[in-house]
């Protein structure tokens, strides 16, 4: 009786949880599809008729006191479901360009992450050096402060090189914030992997490095994977840095993009939601499609625990 | 098959001396068994002629190349891990092909090796499986495997059975060795179980504080050691020592404690070097004899303070006023004298004197 009280208790939390985190999903994909601004609409309804209305100020848009037939009896005027936003979306803004700009970025994250991560980490783990304890500490004291209190010795930096408006002083600022985290990460899942195996390879006929890289690299793939998506999350859906470094719309990444259709007197909501929903498919398929790398425990049974 | 030599071999981590300048020679063909307890750098050794350690001080030579600067993977050497070190991602047979297809043989040699050592250790249906599927008696089979297909000239194992159940290791036990009769190959063992040591070695190194004590055949580091160290690390329960003098009373030589006193024959192996001193005499359980009633000159009472039952044999470990030791005693004569043989009972009892040993208070060596 007990179990299943808990049961009963644990899945009405997961319930909640789970409402809590779709909600705001289904919102953003209502608002897409509906044709004007419908930005405060609190229904969730994907497909919605378009109601007639009695166009008194001839403008050609339902104002406010405009009587309407109420088809989808929700006591207020609907505008109609369409793919009108994402058919603008790619047509009418640069919202290609932006993407491009941001794969680019992304992708040469995510590479130098996983190059200097899992290189440096292994180093971190397997060597005895000079400095080793400093620069772990080093490391993990950059992760204390918020991206916002360095943005200006970045830009103070950055000017000083002249990169400035440029992918280059992006992708460092990327690169530098995501790396930390990323060699913790990689280092703290070496460690987990007896030194054994290695000295096997090389007794095997193996140099370090092809030790490194035959053995352990392909043990360590969840973590490269964990580094990889961190990498990737932290240049593809970063707003504040891409908003101080870049200033050239023919450069801006997707957030900057979307962030472009909210203007201080109308904002494109029906655009936005619909570049929100677009921005969000990649990083949902690569989320599914790594989640098995996502599991642990490769290393189980190579040695006696 | 190979030879392995070392020459005034040190290692520091630091400032701490591990290894504080070794010489020993490994036979082609040999078996060596490196023995001795916890941090007397016996895997350091190892390590060192793997090449997994630089060495600080002294030369290794295999053959007669020194190999103090050629890296692991290029000694020909292979070594069996106590974690067993199987890759986790490849399969058995992957596993043991591996050092193979990095030193890029051909196929179909490196598909007669896998199958040719599978047959030898009995492990043909598991070549498909994954480490992981495999219980820790087949993963030491794996592993042996892995370094028997290399055909290297020197085989290292490093604790390779402290990982198995009592059993499975009395099997692999008598397994190695038999690959060795059939390999006949240069094989470097270390282990701080003295019965492995003693059970598989053609020699035995026993090694204390990073020197080596003693090299010797088995037989000979458990009869004759020329050390207190090497007596009371090989032997189980340990030898008795006892402290005392030498006296010469007429013309014959009595070990005395405050104790007891014990007559030494003429005919002992180290009677010409013995003077009147102060001297550690080392007794093994075995030689300590249970007699029924005082008859002889060596007799000693001593009572019982606790019996260990080991079925063809009991452990009687025995007290004087203030010293304490171990006696070995058949079933069967334990079983004719229960009534006398009991915990807190004084019994009867006799040194064997001719198999005691001798030893420099001082410096532990043998007299």
């Amino acid at each position: 009786m007990a179990k299943k009280i808990e049961t009963i208790i644990i899945f009405t939390f997961l319930s909640l949880f789970c409402l809590a985190t779709i909600y705001p999903v289904l919102n953003i994909v209502g608002v897409s599809l509906r044709t004007d601004d419908a930005f405060q609409s609190r229904s969730l309804s994907l497909i919605e008729f378009e109601e007639k209305y009695e166009d008194i100020n001839g403008n050609g848009k339902w104002d406010k006191g405009e009587r309407y037939e109420d088809v989808n009896n929700n006591s207020k005027w609907d505008s109609g479901s369409s793919i009108k936003s994402y058919l603008n979306l790619f047509t009418e803004t640069d919202f290609l360009l932006w993407t491009w700009n941001s794969i680019i970025i992304s992708f040469v994250v995510t590479l130098t992450g996983v190059i200097f991560a899992s290189t440096g980490g292994y180093a971190l783990s397997r060597f005895k050096f000079k400095g080793r304890e400093f620069g772990m500490i080093a490391l993990m004291t950059t992760q204390m402060f918020p991206a916002t209190m360095l943005l200006l010795p970045f830009f103070i930096l950055l000017s000083y090189l002249e990169l400035i408006n440029s992918y280059i002083g992006l992708i460092i600022i990327y690169s530098s914030t995501a790396l930390p985290f990323c060699i913790w990460q990689m280092k703290g899942y070496y460690d987990t992997i007896p030194p054994s195996l290695e000295e096997s390879a090389r007794l095997d006929g193996c140099t370090r490095y092809q030790a490194f890289y035959k053995i352990i690299l392909p043990l360590s793939s969840p973590a490269l994977v964990i580094t990889a998506l961190f990498s990737f999350m932290a240049s593809w859906s970063e707003y504040v840095v891409a908003a101080i470094i870049l200033q050239d719309p023919k450069l801006y990444t997707l957030p900057l993009g979307l962030k472009s259709f909210q203007a201080s007197l109308s904002t494109q909501w029906g655009l936005y939601a619909a570049g929100a929903v677009v921005v969000s498919i990649p990083v949902c398929i690569l989320f599914i499609s790594l989640s098995r790398f996502l599991v642990s425990g490769l290393t189980m049974g190579s040695v006696k625990e | 098959m190979s030879s392995v030599r070392l020459k005034k071999l040190s290692k520091f981590y630091g400032h701490q001396e591990i290894l504080k300048g070794i010489d020993l020679e490994v036979k082609s063909g040999e078996f060596l068994v490196l023995v001795g307890p916890s941090g007397c750098g016996k895997s350091t050794s190892l390590r060192l002629i793997a090449g997994l350690e630089e060495v600080s001080d002294g030369e290794i030579y295999i053959d007669d190349l020194l190999v103090n600067e050629i890296d692991p993977s290029n000694r020909d050497i292979a070594m069996v891990f106590q974690n067993y070190a199987l890759y986790p991602q490849m399969s058995v047979r992957e596993n043991m092909a591996f050092g193979l297809k990095i030193r890029k043989l051909n196929q179909l040699e490196i598909d007669n090796r896998v199958l040719e050592a599978s047959e030898i250790l009995k492990i043909q249906d598991l070549l498909d499986r994954k480490p992981k599927e495999l219980s820790g008696g087949q993963r030491q089979r794996v592993a042996l495997g892995r370094a028997i297909v290399r055909q290297p000239k020197v085989f290292l194992f490093d604790e390779p059975l402290s990982n198995l159940d009592a059993k499975l290791r009395q099997e692999m036990r008598v397994e190695i060795k038999r690959l060795h009769d059939l390999l006949g190959s240069t094989m470097i063992y270390v282990t701080h179980d003295q019965v492995e040591a003693m059970t598989m070695g053609d020699r035995i190194a026993v090694m204390n504080q990073g020197v080596i004590e003693q090299v010797d055949s088995p037989e000979n580091t458990y009869k004759k050691p020329s050390n207190q160290f090497t007596s009371t690390f090989i032997g189980s329960p340990q030898i008795n020592t006892f402290f005392g003098k030498i006296e010469k009373k007429d013309s014959d030589l009595y070990f005395s404690t405050s104790e007891f006193s014990v007559k030494i024959n003429s005919s002992h192996y180290q009677y010409s070097r013995l003077n009147e001193s102060s001297i550690a005499f080392g007794i093994r359980p075995e030689d300590i004899r249970y007699v029924d009633k005082k008859d002889t000159e060596n007799n000693i009472k001593a009572s019982i303070s606790f019996i260990e039952y080991l079925g063809q044999d009991l452990n009687i470990h025995l007290r004087l006023k203030e010293t304490k030791f171990a006696m070995k005693l058949d079933d069967t004569i334990f079983s004719k004298s229960k009534d006398s043989i009991k915990v807190n009972q004084k019994i009867n009892i006799i040194f064997n004197v001719d198999n005691a040993h001798f030893f420099d208070v001082e410096t532990g060596a043998a007299l």
